[in-house]
């Protein structure tokens, strides 16, 4: 009796894993073919024609970079120049401080030579209250706002940048990401590209910044990050930004904008009502419900994804930090999926309820939680001495030079798509770092999710967690 | 029986698979490296081309040559230089992409000779063979590049991928003819029935503002359009044109469907400034969506007066909307501040009243006074704006209907206004003071430069002619009257005079300008004529007449570059009559020089071969009987190369072999007897007869031209421009006073 229940159970198992390996298998092999495909289609189409044009354009549209910052006093004055240098001409910066407990906006302040204006507030204001706008005194500066607001989350001070912005377009950033000089013109160009379809959000590849070299708000030098922990990362975001989201965007199917650079169709953000001050994946959570909001009102529309490289963030390599970090958007992706689980094989939703949301569900929340206990339940069996260990070790090293394989691909595909990084050393790093993240990074980040989804579903009480900026290194 | 493996999946078929994904692995290992490699190589070479051939082309385009002999034998080298360094596709393709990137930058006179240099060093060749692809990206690189290095003839072959399934090279066909052709807007606004992206609007605008003398339309006749695009479109471009008279009309699409036209009308009347809108938007103000509303306080602010503060601030205490209730308050603060109850900013209605303000009355000596700093610049700045509205150009006198048939009108070339169409000059005295001081302002220039002596403000009766006899010698006598006939001839062509001052000086033009560019009709100054003018002067001049013209004026028979018609016209004696230059004239020039004389002393043979490739290019009928010396050259490949050139040369000059066969049949039948004895022993020699030689010529004939050009209009496009070079060759014998060339 026991016997059986044992074999019923392991079949169960058996079988959950061995659909689930076939179908991540299937799931990449269809990502690295889409995304080859889109990335080689973005290259041709953006060699023609000369995006400089826009800068001189009567037509070039309004935007507005909302940058929200909490206790950013090492790097906020640098951050902000850099943002102030992007070459646009119609568009405007305005830094958030979110009630910071430290010097930002004295620095902001003093920097900028800033003074207070008198806006009137709005009695209607649903958003935590609004202390001070300040402008400055200086020309050269015309284009910085700076508020200061009462504390409220990130959510909350992008909501505050969106009522107060009267630009067409809204740019969501970290204030400590650095943009591309053109960035701006790139993002306008995804916006005015379509005839067809209303673009409602552009979002782009975010590129990892730590170790590079700065100088006058711009990056002057890329190097690849000394810290390991940064490395496996930079491995990670390469495949993520130029295999996944590229091939999500190939088939306009892409759920999550990046809030260190998404750009938004203001009038569309502001029907939605912003973002969900309710919820730590507030980037994710938008998409979703924009992308609802306009199959509910059937009018064509997309979400463009800018493969360059256009804007540099520095990623944690503090691993205190990077656990926080990645329990944060588990949480994120689960509280997001909670709120939208009417769209799940949902074929109202189209490919949205048919593909990209079982995507989130079963890849990108479930699988760690599988992952974790596929783990354990292999250790179980070990233990009780049952467990086939030629076909076990057979499966771990196909499951490992899968992994290996694809990173080789992602970095194929870095190599073709940028090449920005010039010693043949940085490279070798790179593929070391494919063939050791699979025991050394990936864990980790299995285990995060995993404390994640644990807070959450017993509810513990979890915040933003903090990020101690290092700021990046002067030229 | 163990847990895992339950399902049978062999372990071995796994081992394989893992020995699969190992082996994509290495290759994907190899791949990065190879790749690496190749990327890094590629991008090196290209930087050092690019620094190398950038200071080349910075040559050409920034250091002009004067037409001195040493000056065009460095240019004649720096040619040849770039010809070899053409050799290698890289370089053709750097070259390329280094000319293109430069025409986005630069303007003016550097632009010209950069899209001269283009073409001719042959590289619309590569980008006509772009278009020949199967690939969409390649011919739209080559639509892109033929385009905007403004290369006129491919304007046929570009148009045909307007039907094209590429959505892609659709839209690239469409921006290619808007650049091409001037009336490619009026064009396509007319065809345009699918949506037209931002983009696309954005680049057409790009497009429009980057062309030299462009005559923008009425765009307001296509604010009626059924396609809501075009109406974006038109607004758009009525704004950045500042057509005011479209203002009425764009009133009437505040109540449109669309929200993005209303706003788009509602942005035209803010920087039109359109006064008599003012009610109009106040009354669509209380039904509008916040988004207009806010629309139409932009569009208010220029033209709000102080009387409209009450309704403001009903709106500023009033509104729904925060957003409106600010920005009600804001301009009602504006206003406030205004001392006197006018509207915030001067509207380009009250600008003829601040015109009138501002003006300043004529002195005691005939001179405006030129308003110092310290008075109402913004007043001169509306002057400034009224003076270029004054100046558009109105479409009216062409008497088209845009509406009617624009496709039709399209078909045919521009035809410029006859003096008899033109409206009646019925300036008013505003008007005339606004152009007088803009005269007065040339002339304050004008008089720095000109001797002391020569007094303008004196005495100015009329605007022109400016000119100052004593500085300008000629031996005809300005109070001669003349025939009645001849002014009605003036009337249709310019005349060139005879002195001979005015023969060199346009000799040496010519000459520079045939270096720099094969467009020789944007050489303005040469004389020209329609057909229908030559015929009519043909039927209009006896015989006795003509004689007596020619008498007079010798150049007239160089006049058109139609003017061999005559010869249809039994005038061929007219025609065939020895040009004569005064004496003076001839002295000054050379009976027979060609400047390559000069380079192939000192030249080695594989420089002699390069240098020939560049006499097609700039060649004249000089240089056939210089090529028809280098039949006996002892090399026997510069032989058959000069008889290459010669055959494309003659082609190109448009004659043929009896054309240049004298008494003798020689193939150049020269006065010179260095010449003569050359041709007699091309005769005699075993080298192949011109007749043999053909067959080989024609080969090379068919590199010159474009193979994909098949239908009529493409060949008619590719012959144009040799037909245009052979008149403006013509006309450059003549001036280079090659009287022995008995047939032209």
């Amino acid at each position: 009796m026991y016997s059986d229940f044992i074999n019923i159970l392991a079949e169960a198992v058996n079988g959950t894993y061995l659909v689930l390996t076939l179908g991540v298998f299937v799931l990449f092999v269809s990502m690295g073919f889409l995304s080859s495909r889109n990335s080689l289609y973005a290259r041709k189409k953006h060699r023609i024609g000369d995006i400089s044009q826009i800068i001189s354009s009567s037509m070039a549209p309004s935007i507005t970079i909302i940058a929200p910052a909490y206790n950013e006093s090492l790097s906020i004055v640098e951050n902000v120049r850099s943002l102030l240098s992007l070459r646009y001409v119609n568009y405007e910066v305005m830094v958030i401080n979110d009630g910071s407990t430290d010097n930002t906006l004295e620095k902001l302040v003093k920097a900028y030579d800033l003074v207070r204006t008198d806006v009137p507030a709005d009695k209607d204001w649903s958003g935590k209250p609004i202390h001070n706008i300040y402008k400055s005194r200086k020309k050269s500066f015309d284009k910085l706002t700076v508020i200061d607001k009462e504390k409220g989350g990130k959510s909350d001070a992008l909501n505050t940048g969106i009522q107060l912005s009267e630009s067409k377009y809204i740019g969501c950033i970290d204030v400590d990401c650095l943009l591309h000089p053109d960035a701006l013109l790139h993002v306008v160009r995804a916006f005015f590209q379509r005839s067809r379809k209303r673009v409602i959000a552009v979002g782009g590849v975010i590129r990892v910044a730590n170790s590079c070299k700065i100088g006058g708000g711009a990056l002057e030098e890329i190097r690849l990050p000394k810290n390991w922990l940064a490395r496996f990362q930079l491995l990670e975001y390469t495949r993520s930004f130029l295999l996944g989201r590229m091939a999500w965007g190939r088939i306009d199917s892409l759920m999550i904008i990046s809030g260190a650079f998404g750009f938004f169709d203001r009038e569309i953000a502001q029907e939605v009502g912003g973002y969900d001050i309710d919820t730590v994946g507030e980037d994710l959570e938008i998409v979703f419900r924009m992308r609802k909001h306009m199959h509910d009102k059937g009018i064509p529309y997309t979400i463009e994804y800018l493969p360059d490289p256009l804007c540099w963030t520095e990623v944690p390599e503090d691993l205190d930090i990077l656990i926080n970090q990645r329990d944060r958007w588990s949480r994120g992706n689960l509280e997001t999926l909670q709120r939208h689980r009417e769209m799940l094989f949902n074929p109202r939703y189209g490919r949205l309820g048919m593909l990209s949301y079982p995507y989130w569900f079963f890849y990108e929340w479930l699988s760690p939680l599988l992952e974790f206990f596929g783990f354990l339940t292999v250790l179980l069996f070990w233990y009780l001495g049952s467990l086939n260990t030629q076909f076990f070790l057979a499966v771990s090293v196909l499951l490992y030079s899968f992994s290996v394989m694809f990173s080789l691909f992602a970095i194929l595909w870095e190599v073709w798509s940028y090449n920005q990084y010039s010693r043949i050393r940085d490279i070798l790093i790179l593929i070391g770092c494919a063939f050791f993240e699979p025991f050394l990074f990936h864990p980790i980040v299995v285990w995060s999710s995993v404390r994640g989804n644990f807070k959450k579903l017993f509810r513990m009480r979890a915040g933003w967690g903090s990020q101690v900026r290092k700021g990046f290194v002067r030229a | 029986m163990t847990f895992m493996g339950v399902y049978k999946i062999s372990t071995t078929l796994l081992w394989e698979l893992t020995l699969v994904f190992a082996a994509i692995a290495v290759l994907f290992l190899f791949l990065i490296f190879m790749l690496r490699s190749r990327i890094s190589g590629r991008r090196y070479k290209v930087e050092v081309q690019k620094r190398e051939l950038a200071s080349m082309v910075s040559h050409f385009l920034f250091f002009p040559q004067d037409s001195n002999t040493e000056d065009q034998e460095e240019d004649l080298r720096r040619r040849q230089e770039f010809r070899k360094l053409l050799d290698t596709p890289l370089n053709r393709e750097v070259l390329s992409e280094i000319l293109h990137e430069l025409s986005q930058d630069v303007s003016g006179m550097a632009r010209e000779r950069l899209l001269s240099l283009y073409q001719d060093l042959g590289l619309q060749e590569e980008a006509y063979r772009k278009l020949q692809s199967s690939k969409w990206e390649t011919i739209s690189r080559g639509i892109l590049e033929l385009s905007d290095m403004q290369v006129e003839q491919a304007y046929f072959i570009i148009r045909k991928f307007i039907y094209d399934n590429r959505s892609i090279l659709r839209k690239q066909a469409e921006l290619a003819i808007i650049s091409l052709t001037d009336m490619g807007i009026q064009s396509f606004l007319d065809a345009a029935r699918g949506p037209i992206s931002e983009w696309q609007q954005l680049r057409i605008m790009e497009i429009l503002k980057r062309k030299d003398s462009f005559l923008p339309p009425d765009f307001k006749h296509w604010l009626t359009s059924e396609n809501e695009d075009v109406i974006l479109l038109s607004l758009r471009l009525i704004r950045y044109f500042k057509q005011s008279e479209a203002a009425a009309q764009i009133t009437g699409l505040l109540t449109h469907s669309s929200t993005e036209i209303q706003l788009a009308s509602l942005e035209c009347i803010r920087d039109l400034a359109y006064e008599p809108a003012k009610d109009i938007l106040k009354q669509n103000f209380a039904d509008a969506v916040p988004q207009i509303k806010l629309g139409i306080l932009d569009a208010l602010r220029p033209i709000i007066a102080y009387t409209d503060k009450d309704w403001l601030q009903n709106q500023a205490a009033g509104d729904e909307a925060f957003a409106v209730r600010n920005k009600s308050n804001a301009l009602l603060q504006a206003l406030e501040h205004t001392a006197t109850p006018s509207p915030v900013n001067p509207t380009l209605w009250d600008q003829e009243q601040v015109v009138e303000e501002t003006r300043s009355e004529p002195d005691s000596n005939g001179k405006i006074p030129i308003p110092s700093d310290s008075t109402n610049t913004s007043a001169q700045e509306i002057a400034y704006d009224l003076m270029l509205d004054l100046l558009k150009p109105d479409f009216s006198a062409l008497g088209v209907d845009w509406e009617m048939d624009n496709l039709s009108v399209l078909q045919q070339d521009f035809i410029a206004p006859t003096p008899e169409n033109l409206p009646e000059e019925s300036w008013r005295l505003e008007e005339t003071l606004v152009f007088d001081a803009c005269v007065m302002e040339v002339l304050e220039d004008i008089c720095s430069d000109t001797p002391e002596s020569v007094d303008f403000h004196q005495n100015i009766p009329e605007f022109l002619p400016l000119i100052d006899q004593s500085l300008t010698p000629t031996n005809m006598n300005p109070y001669e009257p003349s025939p009645e006939w001849l002014l009605r001839i003036e009337v249709q062509a310019e005349i060139l005079l005879s002195d001979s001052g005015h023969a060199k000086m346009l000799r040496e033009i010519l000459l520079e300008d045939l270096e720099e560019t094969e467009h020789v009709l944007n050489t303005n100054f040469v004389a020209w004529v329609t057909e229908a003018d030559s015929h009519a002067l043909a039927d209009e001049t006896n015989s006795e007449t003509t004689e007596e013209l020619l008498r007079q004026f010798p150049e007239f028979e160089v006049i058109a570059d139609d003017i061999h018609e005559l010869q249809d016209h039994n005038q061929s004696q007219y025609i065939m009559k020895e040009p004569t230059l005064n004496t003076e004239d001839q002295k000054e020039l050379p009976d027979y020089f060609s400047i390559f004389h000069e380079f192939f002393r000192s030249y080695d043979a594989e420089s002699k071969l390069i240098l020939m490739e560049e006499i097609p290019e700039i060649g004249g009928e000089k240089e056939l009987r210089f090529l028809a010396e280098l039949f006996h050259d002892p090399n026997p490949r510069i032989r058959a190369k000069a008889r290459k050139t010669h055959k494309i040369l003659r082609k190109k000059l448009g004659l043929s072999a009896d054309d240049l066969k004298g008494p003798s049949g020689s193939l150049w039948t020269p006065q010179d007897p260095t010449t003569q004895k050359a041709s007699t022993e091309v005769n005699t020699s075993t080298e192949p007869t011109e007749d043999q030689t053909d067959e080989k010529f024609e080969e090379l004939d068919f590199e010159l031209e474009y193979e994909g050009m098949e239908n009529s209009q493409s060949q008619e496009a590719v012959t144009q421009k040799p037909k245009r070079h052979n008149s403006y060759l013509r006309l450059l014998k003549y001036l280079n006073g090659s009287q022995n060339d008995t047939h032209v």
